[in-house]
């Protein structure tokens, strides 16, 4: 047993490090059971905390430090994603040179998911009856000036296949966004190695190992930003 | 109560200042007392407590009543704020003298005690008290240790399955006695 709403007790005491954090938030998001104990447990913690009475001065203190204190203007939150078909002309196979970045690669990743200003959506997936999809989710950060796809339950791929990620923009040819392999772990990260601004449409499609430059295969998740 | 302070945080999140200055009133004390436990040192946990509200009133405009209460929202603000401030390495060295100083790091009492003066010392924690001992041990170095729960296995000796496992049990057996429920 090894469920992600297990860390709801750590979470709730801020017992885990930010890459764990970050994943277990992006779960939050869409599981109210989790939410409700979070709520819960950090309710009960407080309960323990004897008041401490501040300071005479310290009131004064912070209502002049906020006169410098601009409140942060909220993002309005992306319009809720739907699926959008996307037909794809089979073309050219061309291998994307790739590789060698694995390490700046994960640092990006935890960068945009642990940044302030992340902004998740859900991609819609599609299922073209074989069962190879996945549940998809994108997270992206104009802080970090990146995107992640974040993948959950991706089958495995033969050895002479792999994933391929696209960016479509409105009305124009697809983007190779990158090669990879589902782990078999619970969530596989991808960074997007093209820019993603609302409207375009991101997809997977599975193609042969290497990757190709417009896609071959069939989109297996698509949704749009 | 609560959800009158809700509409506080809600009114503060549109600049309003007399609610923030109605909003410090009501969390301060909590999250003095919070700081004080976590940091140890009354001039520190002062500092915690003014970046904290700062912090408050900034963010206050993405708080959203129906995730969770004003109360639990500005909480973990506070909670993350001074455990930050502990795990920042000179805390850390300071910590670990102190706790090296005390022979050992179950005495969260004492050590608070020695530190903290007055009336600020911790007041028998009725609702940890009533947790078995193992989970209470683990909620405490987590919750007031500033460790993480990989931090907290290595301390106690134990896989890391059963400390998520005691902090989580723990937590929800707490709620329930206090009946913090929803």
């Amino acid at each position: 047993m090894n469920s992600i709403h297990e860390l709801a007790g750590v979470y709730a005491v801020d017992a885990l490090d930010d890459v764990e954090r970050a994943r277990f938030e992006r779960h939050l998001v869409g599981c109210s059971e989790c939410q409700r104990q979070v709520e819960m447990m950090r309710r009960a913690m407080l309960d323990e905390i004897e008041p401490v009475a501040p300071s005479a001065d310290l009131k004064e203190r912070v209502m002049t430090a906020i006169e410098e204190a601009p409140q942060v203007e909220v993002i309005a939150r992306p319009t809720r994603p739907r699926w959008v078909p996307v037909l794809v002309a089979a073309v050219v196979a061309l291998v994307l040179a790739i590789g060698g970045l694995a390490g700046s690669t994960q640092r990006r990743i935890t960068a945009v998911l642990t940044a302030a200003d992340v902004v998740e959506v859900s991609l819609d997936v599609t299922d073209p009856g074989r069962g190879q999809v996945a549940e998809a989710r994108l997270a992206y950060s104009i802080a970090a000036e990146g995107a992640v796809l974040l993948l959950t339950g991706l089958d495995e791929i033969a050895s002479d296949r792999t994933y391929e990620a696209w960016v479509i923009p409105a009305g124009a040819d697809p983007i190779p966004a990158g090669l990879f392999i589902a782990g078999g772990s619970e969530e596989d990260q991808v960074l997007l190695k093209a820019d993603v601004e609302a409207g375009v449409v991101v997809a997977i499609t599975e193609e042969p190992a290497g990757g190709v430059d417009a896609p071959t295969g069939e989109i297996l998740v698509a949704g749009e930003v | 109560m609560g959800e009158e302070l809700d509409a506080v945080l809600s009114n503060v999140a549109t600049g309003d200042r007399a609610a923030f200055s109605k909003l410090y009133d009501r969390v301060v004390p909590v999250v003095l007392g919070l700081a004080v436990r976590v940091v140890r040192d009354r001039t520190i946990a002062e500092e915690v407590t003014q970046e904290v509200m700062v912090e408050v009133w900034r963010t206050a405009t993405r708080y959203d009543p129906s995730q969770g209460s004003a109360l639990a929202w500005v909480g973990t603000i506070a909670h993350r704020r001074a455990v930050d401030r502990v795990r920042s390495e000179q805390a850390a060295r300071r910590r670990a003298e102190k706790v090296a100083a005390e022979g050992g790091l179950t005495p969260f009492d004492s050590v608070s005690e020695s530190v903290i003066e007055g009336q600020e010392r911790a007041r028998v924690r009725a609702g940890l008290d009533s947790l078995s001992r193992s989970q209470r041990q683990a909620i405490e170095l987590a919750y007031f240790g500033s460790m993480t729960y990989r931090e907290v296995a290595e301390n106690l000796g134990l896989p890391l399955g059963t400390v998520k496992t005691r902090i989580r049990d723990g937590l929800l057996k707490l709620a329930e006695n206090l009946g913090v429920g929803s």
